[in-house]
């Protein structure tokens, strides 16, 4: 998956396009900010059974009404737009039905979980998925490359809730080597607390290093298969340059590009949070409270956690056509040029 | 280059036989599944190789049919995803700037819309068949795959007989059709082989949620019942949750397989190298 | 999925039985054997396993019925409490008087009672929480107390007068509300977003720490006067996957598990070392609803017919393998207080046809039989986290293909559901669906207006007819039955009713699921069984003192 970017030729036709990048994308937040408001109120059913809490069955309509009303949800859709965006404006992300716990605060609580699971997993993968790659890459079609392609596929074909469940079973129930949910337990201090964190990170972050490894394999193997008889390189090595360097300065930066491409796609679903995954070992991040905020039609927390969501995977986006030039060398000559 | 090949094609032996198993094994099969005939939870036994259900019926029959399920799934998605891919990217890298770079932000859109509520609004007012949740699911796969084809036209324009022919003032659709064509398509079975494994994998993680149609039959399907049956707490998990969880692994890497042969064959620098 | 299965009505438990009165049916319970030695009736430290998260814990923000209210009953007290077997019995207040027409309720209250925080609980602090509860009235309380009258606080009693009897308003209201301390609440205007520092209370635990979407940690309250809290510190930890949390029982990282366990895991779970399954009943109910307005189950005959047409013992011995009461066909569970127990399902797929046969439903080229030009092909609305509700669906569709009867499976997500059979949760907004499997929770059979509430034609009176059932003979029943002013009187229009819903069907009673939950008997073995409630209760997590 490599990101095109269009043909740069002047200054001022860097500058222009560069703000019509900026405008498409200003552009795509609009509509996704009208989406997160009007995508929660059109699922079915609503939010009374979050606010009325255990009772609401038992409360008088004009008492629900009025737990209604209080939420503003009595007004008419353009009025609670309005207010939204008003809020938003003001970095204020409403508060949860659940309770009035500020958006805010629960998406504080749970990003950090989130970021340490997925982005462990992430750069673990990047890394683990890269060097394989590279490995098969250059013993492609050998036997060696083709066992490890088949070995990676294999693994990389497996649901992750698939492998999760097996996971606990095995090494939760089976051997008791490790904890089976959340992130922590209770009463750890200093180092032992480090070490609680890491132990209830090793199982759920190894499914998301074995469900996602796939792609940094194939996109770092092909490329570096590519680049193997690219013409440069074979320049390099009729010129006598050892192998080895050759490998390492003229192979592996170019073949990277694409791999590069990739970790920024991955890292912008990264606050999308792994809901499979926290749902199966009770982590708590921002996938899980997605979730339940959906099932519990909490419209502030659904907007919240969706546009933390577009927002990233917009900022990354635009990261990686910013970056994408700067790292290529072809793009960049050609973009002083 | 050989064993390429052969990853290739082991991968597309695979496929054939899972395919004609979906399409044929019902009918060699006394069971349709849904009906009772053991005692619920039975273990395996010589009638029923993998057991029953928690109604008692048949899992090995359950295991065949939900191919059918699985692999429709991943094949109206891949169908579905790859044309949309293929149309959009095209067009995209055809039309001018100001143009693709609409069509550019919309991709950008789709890659970043939440997909569980737009999943559950689906299928609250259209209902959670098969049809939806592919609908739904190739709504959302198609966008990574039209930016890679994009990607792809974009190049092509470097060859020049694209500039040529749209200087003599062919439409968008001639360049796409004529031109555009043969850059794009040995790209979509790389993008179908890719948007059949999303569907697979997706399909059966909804399932898993809960968000899928417990009642029809697939490989997702059984694992979620396996799955609320605790199964994995008792020796059922080696007759009810493995079976269909080695069956997606068997059908993902036998997809990845094609893929992965595919693509080495059709990179013109390792087809050089020959 | 996750075991949080939504009750259409999440208040489960603690509304329990007219239990002044009635002894309840024995439950088998695996917890009533005599301590052995290797059963600690104390421990220092229990993990509970919950589904999803409760909220910071106060009357108005906690977030289920079951286990949240069940955690909340830790942390505050009500007056009175219901005790193992559903007796009312004195808590706050030493002694419960009734005058002999149910107006005048006269509670001392007991001394020498602290807050968590250390100040005194005092009869104003009783006052203060009947007003608070009138004046916001969000929560399920404030009904049962618009018919108070006065409040008075004489010698230390509080002394409630109600404008009309109510003959259960100490188990409707005195056993379930649980008493504020104004020092705290007063200052508290927007109740429903009260902070945790308001989860304040007198009860056996405090809550020392909350981290939303994670755990609680609740300390044993040892200034508490009434008795000896068993667990000094317990845990209440966020697992939302069943299986996972079954697995940390076994593994020993959580000690009780909220959720019930799966009938066809009880006896393997029950085999692990150190594990103990208790099972016993549990009112809540599962029902298949019709849409009585819609024909054609406006037709008794029709909706007759399909009832006869439904093998529930097979939907028990094969969904439930066994573990559940079969449904009466007046709804009330037959261990209930005032069930009338002359009521049985009789299953007859011949009569079943043979009753369609003669309304003129004959089946047409496909099997599936026409009445009056429409086939009689339905959806079946079922909540799909529901896996016993899906199930049953299933074997229903079955059943009613047998007597030309078609239906298709509808799982959806349960707010979609709740949307097209109860929008709103008033019954008064209508309803758009055909046939959909619904339940009611345990409190409904402990309240006999809930009863009448399910039949009555008058939205106000027939808060939960669900079905939207308009029968004359229905509504004189209902109303016949909140005019009563005996619980004698009461019960004996209850056992009427009852009789008149089992001939009317306006709805299907399926089958009452058991209750079964799972816990480390080799950590704590002090987790005893209340008819209802399950677990998680003060009784189980405190030693009394007398």
């Amino acid at each position: 998956m490599s990101v095109a970017s269009s043909p740069v030729r002047s200054r001022t036709g860097l500058v222009r396009a560069v703000l019509g990048r900026a405008g498409g994308y200003l552009a795509v937040f609009a509509v996704a900010l009208t989406i997160t408001f009007l995508l929660p109120r059109a699922l079915p059913g609503g939010p009374l059974r979050t606010l009325g809490g255990a009772d609401v069955a038992d409360l008088d309509p004009a008492v629900r009404a009025q737990v209604a009303a209080a939420y503003g949800l009595d007004q008419p859709l353009p009025v609670q737009f309005w207010r939204y965006l008003r809020d938003l404006a003001r970095l204020d992300l409403g508060e949860s039905f659940n309770g009035g716990r500020p958006v805010a605060e629960a998406i504080a609580d749970a990003l950090p979980w989130t970021l340490l699971l997925v982005g462990t997993s992430v750069l673990l993968t990047a890394a683990i998925g890269v060097a394989l790659g590279v490995i098969a890459g250059l013993r492609r079609g050998r036997g060696k490359g083709n066992l490890l392609l088949a070995g990676v596929l294999l693994l990389d074909a497996a649901p992750a809730f698939w492998v999760g469940m097996l996971a606990i079973l095995f090494f939760g129930v089976h051997l008791g080597a490790l904890p089976t949910f959340g992130a922590t337990t209770v009463g750890h201090t200093g180092l032992a607390a480090v070490g609680d964190v890491a132990t209830h990170l090793v199982l759920p972050v190894g499914v998301l290093v074995v469900a996602g490894i796939g792609q940094f394999f194939l996109v770092t193997r092909f490329s570096v298969a590519s680049a193997l008889h690219a013409p440069h390189v074979e320049h390099a090595h009729a010129r006598g340059i050892p192998h080895r360097r050759v490998v390492a300065r003229h192979l592996l930066r170019p073949a990277l590009l694409p791999v590069h491409t990739q970790l920024m796609i991955e890292l912008g679903w990264l606050v999308g949070g792994a809901l499979v995954v926290e749902t199966v070992f009770a982590y708590p991040g921002l996938g899980r409270l997605t979730f339940d905020a959906i099932q519990g039609r909490d419209y502030p927390t659904m907007q919240a956690t969706f546009l933390t969501l577009v927002v990233t995977v917009l900022v990354m986006n635009a990261l990686a056509d910013l970056t994408y030039p700067l790292l290529d060398p072809r793009t960049r000559t050609r973009g002083a040029a | 280059m050989r064993a390429g090949l052969l990853a290739g094609r082991i991968g597309a032996v695979l496929l054939t036989a899972l395919a004609v198993g979906a399409v044929a094994g019902p009918w060699l099969l006394s069971t349709d599944g849904r009906e009772r005939l053991a005692a619920p939870y039975a273990p395996p036994s010589a009638d029923r190789w993998l057991g029953a259900d928690d109604l008692g019926r048949d899992l090995f029959a359950q295991l065949v049919i939900g191919a059918r399920g699985s692999l429709g799934i991943a094949l109206l998605v891949a169908l579905a995803a790859t044309t949309i891919a293929a149309l959009v990217g095209g067009l995209a890298g055809l039309a001018p700037p100001w143009a693709a770079g609409i069509v550019m932000r919309v991709v950008d859109l789709v890659l970043a819309l939440p997909f569980l509520p737009l999943l559950i609004l689906a299928a609250a007012f259209l209902g959670p068949t098969l049809g939806v949740r592919a609908a739904v699911v190739a709504a959302l796969v198609w966008a990574g795959p039209a930016r890679l084809i994009r990607a792809g036209v974009l190049a092509a324009w470097s060859r020049g007989h694209l500039q040529a022919a749209r200087a003599m003032g062919a439409s968008a659709w001639y360049l796409l059709l004529r031109h555009a064509s043969p850059v794009v398509a040995p790209l979509l079975v790389p993008v179908f082989v890719r948007a059949a494994m999303t569907a697979i994998v997706l399909d059966a993680s909804l399932a898993f949620l809960g968000l899928g149609d417990p009642t029809s039959p697939s490989w997702g399907t059984m694992i979620h019942w396996a799955s609320v049956r605790g199964a994995m707490l008792t020796d059922a998990w080696l007759w009810w949750a493995l079976p269909p969880g080695l069956a997606i692994v068997l059908t993902v890497t036998a997809l990845a397989l094609v893929g992965v042969a595919t693509e080495d064959r059709l990179n013109p620098t390792l087809r050089q190298a020959r | 999925m996750s075991p949080r299965i939504r009750r259409p009505w999440t208040r489960v438990t603690t509304v329990l039985a007219a239990g002044v009165l009635l002894a309840v049916a024995a439950c088998s319970s695996d917890a009533g054997e005599a301590p052995a030695k290797d059963q600690p009736q104390t421990a220092a430290a229990v993990t509970i396993a919950i589904p999803g998260d409760e909220g910071t814990l106060t009357p108005y923000t906690y977030t289920t019925g079951y286990p949240g209210y069940n955690l909340l009953t830790l942390v505050y007290d009500s007056l009175v409490v219901l005790d193992t077997s559903n007796e009312v019995t004195p808590l706050l207040a030493t002694e419960l008087t009734v005058s002999p027409d149910s107006t005048v309720f006269t509670l001392p209250l007991r001394t020498g009672v602290t807050w968590h925080d250390g100040k005194p609980f005092s009869a104003d602090d009783v006052v203060f929480t009947i007003d608070y509860y009138r004046e916001y009235d969000t929560v399920r309380f404030a009904s049962p107390l618009a018919g108070v009258d006065s409040v008075q606080v004489r010698d230390g009693a509080v002394v409630i007068t109600l404008s009309q009897p109510d003959p259960e308003f100490p188990v409707r209201l005195l056993a379930d509300m649980p008493i504020l301390p104004r020092h705290v609440w007063s200052s508290i205007t927007e109740p429903e977003k009260a902070p945790v520092t308001a989860a304040v209370g007198t009860g056996p635990y405090r809550l020392a720490s909350y981290e939303p979407d994670r755990r609680y940690e609740l300390t044993a309250n040892t200034a508490y006067p009434i008795g000896k809290p068993r667990i000094d510190t317990l845990t209440v930890s966020v697992v939302p996957e069943q299986q996972t949390a079954l697995a940390a029982l076994r593994t020993g990282e959580v000690q009780m598990t909220a959720g019930t366990v799966p009938a066809n895991l009880i006896d393997q779970l029950s085999g692990q070392q150190g594990v103990t399954v208790a099972t016993g009943s549990n009112f809540g109910s599962t029902l298949l609803a019709f849409n009585d307005g819609k024909a054609p189950f406006d037709r008794v005959e029709v909706r007759r017919a399909i009832a006869t047409a439904i093998d529930t013992t097979d939907l028990v011995d094969t969904v439930l393998l066994g573990k559940g009461t079969l449904g009466s066909p007046g709804f009330w569970h037959p261990e209930a207080p005032g069930a009338n127990t002359s009521l049985t399902h009789t299953h007859d797929p011949a009569a079943a046809s043979a009753a369609l046969d003669a309304i003129g439903a004959t089946p047409g080229p496909d099997g599936v039989r026409v009445l009056d030009g429409k086939p009689l092909a339905f959806d079946l609305l079922v909540y799909a986290n529901n896996p016993d509700r899906v199930r049953t669906a299933e074997l229903i569709t079955e059943m009613l293909a047998k007597v030309g009867v078609k239906t298709a499976v509808r799982a959806m997500d349960a707010d979609s559901v709740d949307a097209k059979v109860w929008p709103d949760f008033d019954v008064a907004n209508g309803r758009d669906y055909d046939l959909a499997l619904w339940g009611w929770s345990a409190p409904t059979m402990f309240d006999y207006t809930r009863l009448a509430g399910l039949v009555a034609s008058d939205p106000k009176v027939g808060r939960l007819n669900v079905t939207g059932i308009r029968d004359a003979d229905l509504d004189a029943a209902a109303t016949a039955l909140n005019a009563t002013t005996t619980l004698d009187d009461r019960k004996a229009a209850a056992g009427e009713l009852q009789q008149l819903i089992a001939d009317k069907a306006p709805f299907v009673t399926l089958y009452y699921p058991a209750g079964a939950y799972a816990y480390r008997s080799d950590v704590f073995a002090g987790w005893t069984y209340q008819q209802g409630a399950g677990l998680l209760h003060k009784h189980s997590l405190v030693a009394w003192a007398d």
